[in-house]
């Protein structure tokens, strides 16, 4: 069967145009993983006149070193220094703002301007003068006009919002209350009463802390989490499941699809069929190609994985893969479940590697059942590919949902269980069912194929 | 090993391809004579198992081959009609496919596989792609192919289609050596291929073995069928259109016709020793 195997690979391997696909599978994954997740992205924040800059990656280390220093059993003692610190990293004042930015805002003497408008004392002239130049970042109470200003260290700032507001993605403005308090508004709290509190220095730091960590993911956590929670930064974790969910598409099912169209086709087509089924080992030598799919899908899907693995390891490396976490994709399913990081990224990885084969498996099947190896592509194309263009919500849409085309986005397969069966608990059953479901059909054309093939006849 | 074919029968949309046949092979060149239509191709599928008998068994040393296939491909060399081939893959990488595809093992393989390349003078061609080879040298690589398990049955499907005639004779040559040695069913329309190498004929048509003997027997049964006419442009005219023309020598008043028919055609003919160009322009002049 090794012999057999290898004349197959080599087969596959003799054609330049199929190299090059192989190619473009194993590195098509590395470089969406890498392009937007472990690469020097520039983190840009955009302003109406000017944008400032940072590493993303250099940042996400220090927030991920900030959050480390968190680790350990999540308690009420734990929460009271998280929420201290938290107080402290947000307290900013006019000598934290970028200087060159906000005078092209607001002007040569933008402090004092600031300054002014959070006092109320600006004039209906000056405030029209700002609003007719196009600029209308405020917030306001009554007379009160708070600015939006821009700090010096856009990192820092970024640091700090992720770290004590559980945010990486969004990043909150920052406002002029006073030269000794610039501080977020935070559009989710962002209410009449809570811009009083706001403008009364004391009580915002508190306040919007409180909101995020009584309210938010930390407080989820805690409940779900049914016992002690040890802490430690999620964001390599996160990083990495991101990498890993974002980075397998279509695109990468399509270019199997034509690798494995010609699998079985191209003996019919070319008339080796009859060389082969006449031969001693013909049922060896079709058992040998379905082998060989199978180890092409399973070594493709790994050797990518592998490499998002390895980006991470260099990047930004996972330090404990057991810690539990309120996963992106399962935010809004309300799961009961509090999946740990581990679990997450082994459903996905199996779901993926389970997408691949199941694609490999299915043109195979077509490729042996149509003989033809651009009616199998044709095929495999509207599989692949129709199900993500499909809209209508009652009727086929439900199937289309659990093809490879969608579920290769791994985790595409549990969020489309939730939304099916409105029920996170039952994941445990159902991700593993639509695996079963793959398998079954793989198991099903392997034996279609093999039980013709014993028969001998072309 | 000895063949047997009892009662076959195989049809394709009501029409039958191979109708009722029987008969037995032993080792020995057999040739199977047919024109193209007549049901050779299906016949040499059904022999190789390839195809399913609607009727009847084909059998080898007394065993159904379906039964017993595994075994039997052990033996079995094929050369279809249509032979194909990886167009990428070079001469010598082909016949180690084949090779593997055969089950053999690979010291015995690399050793068959030069034995055969030689023989088949395919030595310089070794590196080359297959698409890059003559009609007559992918010829010569299938008959390789089929040779590479040494077989006690070799089936050849029209082996000289694209030959040259150097080519022709070479591999006539090839046949005979090997026909002590195996049952070598060689399937054709071209007489020539086969009357001088085998060992009896089977005339194949309308799906139907209509005539199985040996060369010598045939042609006694063509005896008193063969004629010659000396005539000229008007006779000639005429006996194009009443007789089976073999072949027509034109001198400078007169035609020399050689005629296949039952009753004399003209009062001068002579009969003449029948061949197998006659036997079978006999049996397939509608064809």
């Amino acid at each position: 069967m090794k012999r057999l195997i290898k004349t197959e690979l080599k087969k596959l391997f003799s054609s330049k145009l199929n190299c090059a696909l192989i190619l473009m599978i194993l590195v098509l994954p590395w470089h969406y993983a890498y392009d937007e997740n472990y690469g020097d992205i520039r983190l840009s924040m955009d302003t109406d006149m000017a944008s400032m800059e940072g590493s993303q990656l250099e940042i996400l280390k220090a927030i991920d070193e900030q959050m480390h220093a968190y680790a350990g059993i999540m308690d009420e003692a734990w929460l009271q220094k998280y929420q201290e610190d938290g107080r402290k990293s947000i307290q900013w004042t006019a000598d934290d703002l970028a200087d060159e930015y906000n005078k092209n805002l607001y002007g040569e003497n933008w402090k004092a301007f600031c300054q002014r408008a959070a006092a109320g004392e600006l004039t209906e002239q000056e405030m029209k003068q700002y609003v007719d130049s196009g600029n209308y970042h405020y917030v306001q109470e009554e007379n009160h006009y708070y600015f939006k200003v821009y700090p010096k260290d856009l990192s820092c700032w970024v640091v700090a919002n992720s770290v004590y507001q559980m945010n990486q993605y969004a990043l909150n403005d920052l406002y002029y209350f006073a030269e000794d308090h610039i501080a977020p508004v935070s559009y989710e709290t962002e209410s009449q009463a809570m811009l009083t509190r706001l403008a009364n220095h004391q009580v915002f730091a508190t306040e919007l802390i409180d909101d995020k960590t009584k309210n938010w993911e930390i407080a989820e956590i805690m409940e779900k989490a049914q016992g002690p929670y040890y802490f430690d930064s999620t964001y390599p974790n996160d990083r990495l499941e991101r990498a890993i969910t974002n980075s397998f598409n279509f695109f990468t099912l399509l270019m199997l699809a034509y690798i494995f169209s010609a699998m079985f086709s191209a003996e019919h087509q070319s008339k080796m069929n009859q060389l082969i089924l006449s031969s001693k080992n013909a049922s060896s030598i079709y058992t040998a190609k379905l082998l060989t799919g199978l180890l092409i899908a399973i070594a493709l899907s790994v050797i990518s994985i592998a490499g998002i693995f390895l980006m991470s390891y260099l990047f930004l490396p996972v330090r404990d893969f057991g810690l539990k976490g309120v996963v992106s994709w399962l935010n809004s399913y309300q799961t009961h479940y509090l999946f740990s990081y581990g679990t997450t990224i082994l459903l996905e990885i199996v779901t993926i590697i389970m997408d691949y084969c199941f694609v490999v498996f299915l043109t195979m099947g077509l490729s042996y059942w149509t003989k033809n190896n651009l009616m199998t592509f044709a095929s495999m194309l509207m599989i692949i590919v129709l199900p993500l263009f499909y809209s209508d919500p009652y009727r086929m849409h439900m199937l289309f949902r659990f093809m490879p085309g969608e579920t290769i986005a791994g985790t595409n397969v549990a969020k489309n269980m939730t939304d099916l069966f409105a029920a996170g608990n039952r994941l445990w059953f159902i991700i593993p069912l639509v695996w079963m479901i793959y398998i079954f059909i793989c198991i099903g054309i392997s034996y279609g194929i093999y039980n013709q093939v014993k028969k001998h006849l072309i | 090993m000895e063949l047997k074919l009892v009662k076959v029968t195989k049809s394709f949309n009501q029409k039958k391809a191979v109708n009722n046949v029987s008969f037995q092979l032993g080792k020995g060149v057999h040739g199977l004579l047919g024109a193209n239509g007549s049901g050779k191709t299906t016949l040499m599928r059904l022999i190789v198992g390839i195809l399913q008998a609607d009727q009847g068994i084909v059998k080898a040393d007394g065993k159904n081959i379906l039964k017993n296939y595994d075994t039997y491909t052990g033996k079995l060399g094929y050369m279809p009609q249509h032979f194909g081939y990886y167009p990428n893959y070079t001469v010598e990488d082909f016949l180690e496919y084949m090779a593997v595809v055969k089950d053999l093992s690979l010291k015995y393989s690399k050793k068959r596989i030069d034995f055969l390349l030689k023989k088949l003078n395919l030595e310089d061609q070794r590196k080359k792609k297959m698409k890059q080879l003559s009609g007559g040298m992918l010829r010569r690589v299938g008959i390789a192919q089929a040779l590479l398990n040494e077989p006690e049955i070799l089936l050849l499907d029209e082996p000289t289609a694209g030959l040259d005639p150097k080519e022709r004779i070479a591999f006539r040559h090839l046949i005979a050596s090997l026909a002590g040695q195996c049952c070598i069913i060689l399937s054709t329309h071209i007489v020539s291929d086969i009357e001088s190498i085998a060992d009896d004929v089977l005339v194949m048509k309308d799906g139907k073995i209509i005539l199985h003997d040996t060369c010598e027997a045939l042609l006694e049964h063509m005896q008193g069928k063969v004629w010659e006419v000396q005539a000229d442009q008007g006779i000639y005219k005429q006996l194009l259109r009443d007789f089976t023309i073999i072949n027509m020598h034109k001198s400078a008043d007169h035609y020399l016709v050689r005629i296949v028919s039952d009753v004399q055609p003209s009062e001068n003919a002579k009969l003449l020793p029948p061949d197998l160009d006659d036997l079978y322009m006999y049996y397939f002049k509608d064809a």
